[in-house]
């Protein structure tokens, strides 16, 4: 039992696809040509994010996971803003289809999950805002998330499921009739 | 490789990490005594998927009730008729070897439950009627009505002030849809 371990995998590694991670190693490359530091993990948010919105979960559930630096209070609204706004200037043009933002919604909403469950005893404390405002925006993305899944009318899935049954049921009948029966 | 394609995969990798997060978390407390202390976050889930049954006139005869309650409930003036509605279709004798009728139950419960929560004092009621239905102990249906009842459970759970159920609740709703996502993607 181990609530409160964290993962191998470095934010860094979750960042991105190949040519975004590539992309960032030869940043790192030039830097380190140049003198200057490596830079961590948090520094390369922004350029994994911009190739798309995948990118801007990923990074938010590295974050989520505790796979990111050590943040005060402070850093992580930074960082936080930071992916925000990363995520407001996407090109619409470019945004995921349907399927896509079935996936990122459930992404995002277990990145908000996490969030809580690597911080157990907040949850114990309903008087806390920071842990109620995550709870609420949790439930709201599982809503989104439920709500972009098809069969969210009650009566046209309960009615779509009786006629099939009937089909079944009337299609069985008459194949079991001795002689080519009809309905 | 194509962004499309490239979000695929990472959003199929995202979604490994998230699930084996969700085992990792199932994992915290194994034991039911332990999970039932206040306060704990219990995400299990156990589910089975749904085979269509041999139809039967019986069958049939309980599908076609579902559906009429669910109609009733859509014309009904106010949300004491439209509980009125779904409690009757609720109340419907579930025929034997009708694997069909567990999500439809789960939605009807979950409607019930979504228009309890309206009325005052409705929240313990309708929380006293789906937790049991969703006990981590009992295994749900991959069907999009689990993930539904779960979320209305998590809703009804922040109502009632029990951040850890409702964290629980919308966990495995997460978890819910994960799967059938897979399924369709088969």
């Amino acid at each position: 039992m181990n609530r409160t371990r964290q993962p191998e995998s470095s934010l860094s590694q979750l960042a991105g696809p190949p040519d975004v991670r590539r992309e960032d190693a030869r940043i790192a490359a030039e830097l380190v040509a140049l003198g200057e530091a490596e830079p961590d993990a948090l520094e390369m948010i922004p350029a994994a994010a911009e190739a798309d919105d995948v990118a801007v979960v990923i990074a938010l559930f590295g974050l989520a996971h505790g796979a990111g630096p050590e943040l005060s209070p402070l850093e992580r609204r930074r960082v936080w803003r930071r992916l925000e706004t990363v995520h407001g200037h996407a090109d619409p043009d470019a945004a995921p289809k349907r399927g896509g933002g079935l996936w990122i919604g459930l992404a995002a909403a277990a990145a908000l999950v996490l969030v809580p469950f690597f911080a157990p005893e907040q949850m114990k404390r309903t008087s806390d805002p920071d842990a109620h405002a995550t709870l609420l925006a949790m439930g709201q993305q599982a809503k989104r998330t439920l709500g972009d899944m098809p069969g969210g009318q009650d009566q046209v899935r309960a009615r779509a499921l009786a006629d099939d049954y009937a089909a079944r049921l009337h299609g069985a009948a008459n194949s079991d009739a001795p002689t080519g029966g009809t309905r | 490789m194509s962004v499309g394609v490239r979000s695929s995969v990472l959003a199929r990798g995202l979604v490994a990490l998230v699930l084996g997060a969700c085992a990792s978390a199932c994992e915290v407390s194994p034991d039911a005594d332990e999970r039932a202390e206040a306060g704990a976050i219990d995400t299990r889930l156990r589910t089975h998927a749904i085979s269509p049954s041999v139809p039967t006139p019986q069958g049939l005869a309980y599908l076609e009730a579902i559906a009429d309650a669910h109609a009733r409930a859509d014309a009904a003036a106010d949300a004491e008729d439209r509980a009125a509605a779904l409690r009757q279709g609720l109340a419907q004798p579930l025929p034997a070897d009708l694997p069909e009728a567990e999500p439809l139950r789960l939605e009807l419960a979950a409607r019930l439950c979504e228009t309890l929560a309206e009325q005052p004092s409705g929240v313990p009621v309708a929380l006293d009627l789906l937790a049991p239905m969703l006990d981590p102990e009992r295994s749900l249906p991959v069907d999009r009505a689990s993930a539904r009842a779960l979320v209305v459970l998590g809703d009804l759970a922040v109502e009632a002030g029990d951040d850890a159920l409702a964290a629980g609740s919308y966990m495995r709703a997460i978890r819910v849809m994960s799967l059938l996502r897979q399924e369709l993607e088969r």
